[in-house]
C-alpha cells in the first residue's frame, strides 16, 4: 500500500461525509468558471460583443464574492473534517506514523479532492457555458450571439486559483491538528457532552435585540432608512446569535419543565436532543440563518423592484403615449391624434384607451392656508384647470372615485402618491389666473394619481365645478386653452419600435409637452433587473448549496455517536417509525430552524421595504420565500434519507458481524 | 409457568464463499417465572448470539422461541419492536444511557414511549429508584454519575415497565469490583423482592454466583447446568470448578477480581 492509495481509500471511506462538501466545491468551481469564461471570452474582451459591457463589472464583483466565500467555506469544512478525524490520526500516530507523514497524507487527500472537484467543476462548466452564453445573449439583447469558446485564461484562473485555495487551507488546518497528544486525539471522539447551559439575562437580551431590530425595521420610512439601517442589522445579528446560543435553550428548558407536554412519547427524545443540537450547532445555525436572511432579502428586493417598478411606471405614466397642447384643438403643436392612430394601426396595435381632455391654463397658482400661514406658490408651468365632468370621466378609467364640487370650490390632483403627505392643501384658499382671469377658490379636496400624462402644465390638475369652469372658459383666449391627449394600447410592453415611431412623428420643438418613454424605461429596467437576477441567481444558489452542505456535514460529524444511540433505542424496543420520526425531527430542526429565522428576518426587511416604496411587496416577494422553502425541503429530504440509510446500513452490518 | 422456552434453537451464519459457521446448535432452554438464570461460556461459545436471538434483534435459522406465550418470529417488524418494548427489558455492558437525557428521563423512557400519563410515570419511578439506591441522582446527567450508578439506572430503565423477562448482557463488564457487587446485589434484590425474571449472560464467575441457576454453553451447544444452594460463596466455587472443566478462553474480558 502506497501513501497515495492510503489517501485514496481514506476518501472512499469518508465519502458520504465528503459528498456534500465535494458537490458544493464542484458547484463553486462551476459558477466561478462560467463567470470567468464570460469575462475572458475573446468576443467580450475584444469589445466585439458590445452589450457585454453592461454586466462585466457586476460579474467581476461576483467572482471576488465567490472567491471569498469559497475560501471561508472550504476553511470551515476542512477544519471540521480534521476535527472528526482526530481519532483516526491518533491511531495512525500510535502505529508510528510521523507528524510529517500524516500531513503528507492529508495533503495528498486534499490535492486529490481538489483536482477532482476542479476537473468536475470545469468539465460541467464547459458543458453548460454555451447555455449560459445563450441565456446571457438573450437577456442582453445582444445582436451578435456569443459563440462557444474555451478561454484558456478562464480555465487557468479557475484551476490554479482553486487548487491554491485548497492547498493553502489544508496546510492551514493541518498546523492545528499536529500539536495534540495522541491520547487526547484518541479520546476526542468520546468526550461526554456537558449539559447545555444558558443564561437568563442573555436570553432576555436576545429577545430585546430581536424585538428592537424588528421594531425599528417596522418603523422605518424613506427618511429614517439610512439612520436605522445599521442599528437594525446590528441588533438582528446579535439577537440571532443569542437566539441560537441562549434563547432556544431557554425555550427548551421551559418546555422540559412542563411534564405533561414533555413526557409524551418521542417528544422527550426530540426535545432533549434539540437542546444539544442547538448548542453544538449554534454557530452554523446562526451563520446559515444570517446567510438565508441576506439571500432572501437581496433576492426578494430585486424581485420586488422588478415587479413594483412596472406598477410605479404605470402610475407615473398613465398613458403609453401622452401629450399636452396649447391653443385650439385643431392646430396641433405636438402631434395630430390621427397620425398616432394611423401609426398604431400600421403596427397592428390595438388601442385600449384614448383620452382627449380639454382645460384651461392656470398660472400664478398660490395656496394660502386657512390659519393665515405662508402662501405656497406652485412653480413650473402652472397647472391645468379642468371641469369636474371631464376629470371624472378620465378618472373613472383608472378606477378612481369621482369628485363632487360646489361652485367656488376646487380639487387639486397631485401627480404622484408620494407627494400627498407633504402637499395637503385641503382647506386652503387658492388664487390663480385661470384662462387669463383671476379666480379665488377654496380647496375642498386634494388627491393624488395622475389621470393624464403629467407633463408640462398638466403635471398638476385643478378640478373646478362645471359651472365655474364654464364661466372661466367662456371668453378664454385660445392661447389659454389646453388639451391633453393620451393613448394606451394592448401589449405596450413589447412595442418599443412603435413608441419610437410615434416619438419621431411628434414635433421636436414640443418635446417637453409629451410623454413617450414608458416603453423604453420599462424595457430598460426590465432588462437590467433580469440581468441582475440572472447573475445573482447563481451566487444565490451557490450560497444556498454551501449553507445546506454545512448543515449536511454537521449531521454526519455526529453520526458515530448518534448511531450508537439509535442502536440502543432499537434494542429497547423503539419501532422503525418512531426512529424515523426522531431522525426527521432532528434533521428537520437543523434545516428548517435557520430557514424559519431567515424568513422571519427577511419578512421584516420586506415590511420595511414596503413602507419605503409605499407599496406592499409581500405578495411578490413571497415567491422567493416559497422557492427557498422548497429548495430547503429538497435538501432536507436528501439529507434525511441519506442519514437514515447510514444509520440503518451500519446497523444491519453490525448485526451480521455479531 | 415458563416465561421463556426455546426448542431446537440454531443459528448458522453463512458467508459469500459458502463457508458456514454454526454459532448455536439445538438449544433447548426453559426459564420459569421469577428465576434468575446465568449463561456462561468461553469466548465464541455463542452466548451473545443466543442473547440476540432472545432479544428478538436477530432471527434463528431454525427452532422456536416463546416468550410469555408469544413467538416473536410470527410478529411483524413493528410488532416485534413493540413486543421488545413491552415484554423485555435490557441491560447492556456499556449502559447505553442517552447523554442527552437526565438519569430520570433515561429510566422513564420506555414508559414515555408507551404514552403513559406523567403522574403514573412518577408513581412508578419512585419505588424502583429507591430500591436501586439511585433516588438521589435522578436529576443528574449521565456523565455526572459513576459506572455503578449508570448500570443501576439502566436496570431501572429495564424493569420500570414490568417486563416479563429482563435480559442482561455482561452487565458488570465495565465496572470495578465494588460497583459490580452493588449492581449484582441490586439485581438479586429485584429478583427476590419483585419476582422479576432475569436472564444474564456473563464471563464473570463472581457475577454469575448471584444467579440461582447457571447454564454453560460451549461451541454453540448446551454443556452443563448447575444450581445454587443456600450459600453464594460455595456456588462461586462450583462455578469456578465448572469453568475449569469447560476450558476455553475466558480472559478476553479482564476479570475484575480473581
Amino acid at each position: 500500500m502506497t501513501f497515495r492509495s492510503l489517501a485514496l481509500s481514506n476518501i472512499r471511506g469518508n465519502r458520504r461525509a465528503y459528498a456534500a462538501f465535494f458537490l458544493s466545491s464542484v458547484f463553486s468551481v462551476l459558477v466561478f468558471y462560467l463567470y470567468a469564461a464570460f469575462l475572458y471570452h475573446p468576443g467580450v474582451t475584444s469589445g466585439y460583443i458590445y452589450a457585454a459591457g453592461q454586466v462585466r463589472q457586476g460579474m467581476r464583483i461576483c467572482e471576488i464574492l465567490i472567491a471569498i466565500f469559497s475560501f471561508f467555506f472550504v476553511l470551515y469544512s476542512h477544519s471540521a473534517f480534521m476535527k472528526t478525524r482526530k481519532k483516526e490520526f491518533g491511531l495512525f500516530s500510535l502505529f508510528g506514523m510521523t507528524r510529517g507523514q500524516i500531513r503528507k497524507m492529508v495533503l495528498y487527500e486534499s490535492a486529490f479532492l481538489a483536482l477532482l472537484a476542479i476537473a468536475a467543476g470545469i468539465g460541467l462548466g464547459l458543458l453548460f457555458s454555451k447555455l449560459f452564453f445563450m441565456a446571457l445573449a438573450v437577456l442582453l439583447d445582444s445582436e451578435t450571439p456569443i459563440p462557444f469558446a474555451v478561454p484558456g485564461k478562464a480555465v487557468a484562473l479557475t484551476g490554479a486559483g482553486f487548487f491554491a485555495l485548497f492547498m493553502a487551507i489544508s496546510l492551514l488546518t493541518m498546523r492545528r491538528t499536529g500539536r495534540t497528544e495522541i491520547v487526547d486525539l484518541l479520546k476526542d471522539a468520546h468526550k461526554p457532552k456537558p449539559e447545555p447551559k444558558h443564561s437568563r439575562w442573555l436570553a432576555i437580551l436576545c429577545v430585546l435585540c430581536l424585538g428592537g431590530g424588528y421594531g425599528l425595521a417596522a418603523g422605518m420610512s424613506v427618511y429614517t432608512f439610512l439612520m436605522f439601517m445599521l442599528p437594525v442589522v446590528g441588533l438582528t445579528v446579535i439577537g440571532t446569535y443569542f437566539l441560537f446560543t441562549q434563547g432556544s435553550l431557554a425555550a427548551i428548558r421551559f418546555l422540559q419543565r412542563r411534564k405533561s407536554l414533555y413526557y409524551r412519547r418521542t417528544r422527550m427524545l426530540i426535545v432533549s436532543q434539540m437542546a444539544f443540537k442547538m448548542k453544538d450547532n449554534a454557530r452554523v445555525l446562526f451563520s446559515v440563518s444570517i446567510l438565508g436572511a441576506v439571500l432572501l432579502t437581496a433576492s426578494g428586493t430585486v424581485y420586488s423592484f422588478q415587479k413594483v417598478q412596472r406598477d410605479q411606471l404605470l402610475e407615473h405614466m398613465p398613458y403609453t403615449v401622452g401629450y399636452i397642447e396649447h391653443g385650439d384643438s385643431s392646430a396641433h403643436e405636438v402631434a395630430d391624434p390621427d397620425v398616432i392612430r394611423r401609426i398604431l394601426k400600421e403596427d397592428g396595435k390595438e388601442l385600449t384607451r384614448e383620452l382627449e381632455l380639454s382645460g384651461l391654463l392656470a398660472s400664478r397658482v398660490a395656496f394660502r392656508p386657512d390659519d393665515g400661514g405662508k402662501a405656497r406658490q406652485l412653480d413650473g408651468d402652472g397647472a391645468m384647470a379642468v371641469p369636474a365632468s371631464g376629470y371624472n370621466a378620465a378618472a373613472s378609467r383608472f378606477g378612481q372615485p369621482p369628485v363632487a364640487l360646489t361652485e367656488g370650490s376646487a380639487a387639486v390632483i397631485l401627480p404622484y402618491r408620494e407627494m400627498l403627505p407633504y402637499l395637503d392643501y385641503t382647506g386652503s384658499k387658492m388664487e390663480a389666473d385661470v384662462g387669463g382671469r383671476k379666480a379665488d377658490l377654496s380647496i375642498a379636496d386634494v388627491r393624488a394619481g395622475s389621470v393624464v400624462s403629467p407633463v408640462s402644465s398638466a403635471e398638476y390638475l385643478i378640478v373646478l365645478s362645471d359651472a365655474d369652469y364654464a364661466k372661466l372658459s367662456a371668453d378664454a383666449a385660445p392661447s389659454q386653452r389646453l388639451t391633453a391627449y393620451g393613448f394606451e394600447w394592448k401589449d405596450w410592453e413589447n412595442s418599443l419600435a412603435t413608441a419610437e415611431k410615434i416619438e419621431k412623428a411628434m414635433s421636436p420643438a414640443a418635446k417637453e409637452q409629451a410623454q413617450t418613454k414608458r416603453v423604453a424605461y420599462y424595457s430598460e429596467t426590465k432588462q437590467s433587473m433580469a440581468l441582475t437576477f440572472f447573475i445573482g441567481l447563481f451566487i444565490t444558489l451557490l450560497f444556498f448549496v454551501a449553507s445546506g452542505s454545512m448543515l449536511y456535514f454537521k449531521l454526519f460529524t455526529e453520526l458515530q455517536d448518534d448511531r450508537a444511540q439509535f442502536r440502543a433505542l432499537v434494542k429497547i424496543g423503539m419501532t422503525a417509525a418512531e426512529i424515523r420520526r426522531v431522525v426527521m425531527a432532528q434533521v428537520g430542526i437543523l434545516f428548517f430552524v435557520p430557514c424559519a429565522v431567515g424568513i422571519a428576518h427577511a419578512l421584516f426587511a420586506m415590511y420595511a421595504l414596503s413602507n419605503i416604496l409605499g407599496q406592499s411587496v409581500f405578495a411578490v416577494s413571497s415567491h422567493v420565500f416559497v422557492a427557498y422553502v422548497l429548495l430547503q425541503a429538497i435538501y432536507f429530504g436528501i439529507s434525511c434519507s441519506s442519514y437514515l440509510r447510514s444509520i440503518a446500513g451500519n446497523d444491519s452490518a453490525a448485526a451480521a458481524a455479531a | 409457568m415458563a416465561i421463556l422456552r426455546t426448542e431446537g434453537l440454531s443459528k448458522i451464519y453463512g458467508s459469500k464463499g459458502n463457508v458456514t459457521y454454526t454459532a448455536l446448535e439445538h438449544i433447548d432452554l426453559q426459564v420459569e417465572a421469577g428465576e434468575f438464570v446465568g449463561i456462561m461460556g468461553p469466548s465464541g461459545s455463542g452466548k451473545t448470539t443466543l442473547l440476540n436471538l432472545l432479544a428478538t434483534i436477530d432471527k434463528p435459522t431454525s427452532g422456536t422461541i416463546e416468550i410469555g406465550g408469544t413467538n416473536p418470529a410470527r410478529l411483524g417488524e413493528r410488532e416485534i419492536a413493540l413486543f421488545r418494548r413491552r415484554q423485555l427489558g435490557f441491560v447492556f455492558q456499556d449502559f447505553n444511557l442517552l447523554d442527552t437525557l437526565s438519569i430520570q428521563e433515561n429510566i422513564i423512557l420506555p414508559l414515555v414511549l408507551e404514552g403513559t400519563a406523567p403522574k403514573e410515570i412518577e408513581r412508578k419511578l419512585r419505588p424502583i429508584a429507591e430500591m436501586l439506591g439511585i433516588a438521589g441522582i435522578l436529576s443528574k446527567r449521565v456523565y455526572e454519575v459513576s459506572g455503578g450508578q449508570k448500570q443501576r439506572a439502566a436496570i431501572a430503565r429495564a424493569i420500570i415497565h414490568q417486563p416479563s423477562l429482563l435480559l442482561a448482557d455482561e452487565l458488570t463488564g465495565n465496572l470495578d469490583s465494588k460497583s459490580a457487587k452493588d449492581v449484582m446485589e441490586a439485581l438479586a434484590d429485584l429478583n427476590g423482592r419483585l419476582g422479576a425474571t432475569v436472564l444474564m449472560v456473563t464471563h464473570d464467575p463472581f457475577s454469575a454466583s448471584y444467579c440461582k441457576r447457571v447454564l454453560f454453553i460451549k461451541d454453540g451447544r448446551m454443556y452443563s447446568e448447575i444450581r445454587r444452594g443456600a450459600n453464594r460463596q460455595t456456588f462461586f466455587q462450583h462455578i469456578l470448578d465448572a469453568l475449569s472443566v469447560l476450558g476455553g478462553n475466558f480472559d478476553d474480558v479482564p476479570f475484575a477480581r480473581a
